[in-house]
């Protein structure tokens, strides 16, 4: 590589560190930078659906699976959280994680054995039936989850004895959250377990010849997503302190379905562009659920005829088109 | 002493009526290159298919190493040392020649979700050893220039070539292509000739299937001949050149059968 | 006789869910293309027949026409803005379109005609025959002979027609069809509209068995069509026999266990027969179940 290509990687590689750096400081100052709390809770919701996307994302996009049942995980983890929480007591801190873990339990009984050995539109339509199964369960078991009255009165977080209850504290354990998570995908992609999961993704007879147990993988997939939707299912019920089957319907799997495609399936910062497009939408157009909904179908149309890699396959080409320009340039 | 590597008993592939694999006998000895020929359709590709786990037998055993490795799952199967190509290409087209190589080495590496998150000794030496190892595997195949290529624009020869570099990862004790010359130019051809023969003379055993009857002449020591999902004749090159059900078969394409070096 | 009685509501409630499933099984296994907006093409007749109804209230026979072409006319917009373009693309792609457009259509339903079920005036009447305890209302007799009447209208048309003939060859080999002359993209274009169509009808259908049409009934009429199809399998006899027997168990379930647990009967049997055999009743084994 000639010294001048070397030059510009280094300071490509240091342009986006910069960025990444500035990105940074700016969200850990934005609590002091902003006061409405509209905004930050705006802002937490982001996030929160950040966690969502990106969890979907890595079944869909990683997978080689398609699901729009994500929102039946997501309740799992809530209702879990608000059941410990209110009966047991049990500490906020302690429940993150399981509430993950039981949510991943879950997509191992309910997908995990009678789901995987389909493909395509017939396991997406499993995993839609038992995200309403999940709910409906929720609905019906009354003496555990109070049924349609949800489950109202779930305590504040504590931190070493202090009550966690303004916005901007949410805020920092959310977005401690969100950098976590993203910290463990992308230390997970870039390895073995990653490279398995692409293979798969991309030829299943070729990954299997290659030594790859696409079942066992492919249950590990669906874990280690499902995990983080129970996660934020949790914050969510801390957060909203009262839950019910109403925020968990079919309507929650295909918004989040939505951010993952309009931001662009299979890759990494695909769904946190999703999510932040569609979410700052919505709240510029702050109408009926409805009409948000008729917007994310229409992007998900939209995106597919442009551009199916959506909007992070957009800045790939473009930087590829502007080299090409300047190429030229440089030749004359 | 040359052992018995492969041992294929009695083995039946039905689809339906469809007799795909019709009692086949082979034994394939180690260290050698075993060719398997035959007119299109005549269940080689189903063979290796079986072979390799990713079809179902119908009834017949197979046997590796004198283990009965019968209805082994594909990667238990690689795991044990056996590693394939594909007829039609199965590459991974939107990721780059080093990255499919990389996949290839699975069965290499161990490292799990601990070792992942936080690059613990294991993740390294994994990471380490699949870029070292991918890297010379390219260099043996001379495909160094193209590591960082995406696999999706590369020549048909180069394309197999890749193939052969990921089966390869996987470091096999046995090798089966599937018609690794298919489509390649007479130039080309010739390379993947002396490269499966110094990879066999590096202790590699080698099953091969080839319509081009130059390469399946110039390399193997031993060939099965397959008609309509029976093995019709077995032997030397030279007896199955000029046996007479062989040439029955092909009707026709007899002159292609003629000895050529 | 009680039981009977549940097993005749089984039969007439079954073959809607027959027709449903057919219209699905014509799509998914004889075009051999995803679609994940039947539901909603069910939702988009039903409301046609609404307001057909509304507008003819004597006239059953223009109902039922101007429900069909209302979704072959939707079958033709499914095709254009789901199908056409990615023929040749990964099949995925096509799947997510019709998400897409699934989604699109339910929140346009819920926006233009609000989110309150609106009733359907009964046409046919209150009237029923009586052998002994047993009652099988005028309705039910109705559905039944449409039903049977229109999946026999199907197999002349898929099986004695050319174009029938072309959309068969289409799902079992795309490029042989083209090389002996076939129209690929009509032939297809065909089998989703007739899908559709038959969806449609089915929407209206269900709108009339229970009085009412609702934006959001195509979720649950897709699921129950999809649980038929893999109860029965990916074929027109397997789809019919899938909705007949849902139909039926769900309407004894609902006699022992009580109604709130009509649609769990549902999902039950879908992880039984995903356990035990994917393909279905009369499904092939050998046909994997790909996208």
């Amino acid at each position: 590589m000639s010294k001048f290509k070397y030059l510009k990687n280094l300071l490509i590689r240091g342009k986006s560190h910069l960025t990444l750096g500035f990105l940074l400081v700016t969200l850990l100052l934005f609590p002091l930078l902003v006061k409405s709390q509209f905004i930050t809770r705006v802002v937490i919701n982001i996030l929160i659906y950040i966690v969502l996307a990106s969890s979907m994302n890595i079944i869909n996009g990683f997978g080689g699976m398609f699901s729009i049942g994500h929102a039946g995980f997501y309740c799992v983890g809530a209702y879990t959280a608000a059941i410990l929480s209110t009966r047991f007591g049990w500490s906020f801190w302690i429940l993150l994680p399981l509430s993950g873990v039981m949510a991943g339990i879950v997509s191992f009984l309910l997908l995990g054995f009678p789901a995987l050995r389909l493909r395509g539109l017939y396991f997406a339509m499993v995993t839609l039936g038992f995200s309403e199964v999940i709910r409906l369960i929720v609905l019906n078991w009354i003496t555990l989850t109070r049924g349609p009255m949800g489950i109202p009165g779930i305590p504040f977080p504590t931190f070493f004895g202090n009550s966690i209850i303004y916005n901007w504290q949410f805020y920092y354990i959310i977005l401690g959250i969100v950098v976590l998570m993203l910290f463990i995908i992308r230390r997970v992609l870039n390895s073995r377990i990653g490279r398995a999961w692409i293979s798969i993704r991309e030829d299943e007879t070729a990954a299997s010849a290659m030594g790859v147990e696409v079942f066992r993988y492919r249950l590990m997939n669906l874990f280690f997503a499902t995990f983080w939707a129970g996660v934020a299912g949790c914050f969510y019920a801390f957060y909203a302190r009262y839950i019910s089957a109403d925020s968990f319907t079919l309507d929650e799997g295909f918004s989040i379905l939505a951010m993952v495609i309009v931001g662009g399936q299979g890759s990494f910062i695909g769904p946190i562009l999703g999510s932040i497009l569609l979410l700052t939408l919505t709240e510029i157009f702050r109408g009926i659920a409805q009409y948000r909904l008729i917007v994310f179908g229409l992007a998900i149309l939209i995106v597919m005829h442009l551009r199916p890699g959506g909007i992070a396959s957009i800045k790939l080409s473009n930087i590829q088109e502007i080299k090409q320009k300047l190429s030229v340039r440089q030749d004359k | 002493m040359e052992s018995t590597l492969f041992e294929i008993k009695e083995l039946c592939k039905y689809f339906g009526g469809v007799k795909a694999v019709d009692k086949v006998n082979i034994k394939i000895k180690k260290g050698i290159i075993y060719g398997i020929i035959g007119p299109n359709g005549a269940g080689k590709s189903t063979l290796f298919n079986v072979l390799t786990g990713h079809l179902s037998t119908t009834s017949g055993d197979i046997y590796f190493e004198n283990k009965k490795i019968t209805n082994f799952p594909p990667h238990k199967i690689t795991r044990l040392g056996i590693a394939r190509t594909f007829q039609n290409i199965k590459l991974f087209k939107y990721m780059n020649v080093l990255v499919n190589v990389k996949i290839g080495f699975h069965t290499q590496t161990k490292t799990n979700f601990w070792d992942a998150i936080f690059h613990t000794s294991t993740y390294n030496h994994d990471e380490r050893l699949t870029i070292k190892k991918g890297l010379e595997i390219l260099e043996r195949v001379g495909l160094t220039d193209f590591a960082y290529d995406y696999a999706l624009n590369l020549s048909y020869g180069v394309q197999r070539k890749l193939e052969i570099a990921r089966a390869l990862a996987a470091d096999p004790t046995v090798l089966l292509l599937d018609e690794p010359t298919a489509g390649m130019n007479p130039v080309e051809t010739n390379q993947i000739i002396k490269f499966i023969r110094q990879l066999n003379q590096e202790g590699l055993t080698i099953i091969i299937i080839e319509h081009d009857m130059k390469v399946i002449m110039n390399l193997c020591s031993r060939i099965a001949v397959l008609n309509e999902g029976k093995k019709i004749c077995e032997g030397i090159p030279r007896e199955v050149q000029t046996d007479k059900d062989v040439i029955e078969a092909y009707l026709g394409k007899s002159n292609l059968l003629k000895f050529k070096k | 006789m009680f039981y009977l009685q549940q097993i005749i509501n089984g039969i007439s409630q079954g073959s809607i869910y027959a027709l449903t499933a057919v219209g699905y099984a014509i799509i998914l296994g004889i075009v051999n293309i995803p679609s994940f907006v039947h539901g909603d093409v069910m939702m988009v007749g039903a409301f046609a027949g609404y307001y057909s109804v509304l507008l003819f209230p004597h006239n059953i026979l223009l109902v039922f026409i101007i429900v069909f072409a209302a979704s072959w006319f939707l079958g033709i917009i499914v095709d254009m803005v789901c199908y056409k373009r990615f023929r040749n693309s990964p099949r995925q792609v096509m799947l997510i379109c019709t998400v897409g457009f699934s989604i699109f259509l339910k929140s346009s339903a819920q926006v233009t005609f609000g989110t309150q079920q609106k009733l359907i005036p009964n046409i046919l009447g209150t009237n029923f025959f009586a052998l002994g305890e047993i009652r099988i209302t005028y309705v039910q007799i109705f559905i039944v002979s449409v039903v049977i009447f229109t999946v026999f209208l199907l197999q002349i048309l898929l099986f004695r027609t050319k174009i029938g003939l072309s959309v068969r060859a289409v799902s079992m080999h795309k490029r042989a069809s083209a090389l002996v002359g076939i129209n690929v993209n009509q032939a297809m274009k065909f089998g989703t509209c007739l899908g559709c169509a038959l969806g449609g009808i089915a929407g209206i259908l269900l709108g009339i068995y229970y009085n009412a049409v609702h934006p959001l009934m195509g979720g649950n009429a897709a699921m129950k069509a999809f649980i038929s199809v893999i109860f029965g399998g990916i074929n027109i006899p397997g789809a019919a026999l899938g909705g007949l027997l849902l139909g039926i168990f769900e309407n004894m379930g609902v006699a022992f266990f009580g109604s709130g647990y009509r649609d769990i009967i549902g999902y039950v049997i879908l992880i039984v027969v995903l356990l035990i055999k994917p393909s279905g009743l009369l499904g092939r084994k050998e046909n994997e179940i790909k996208i």
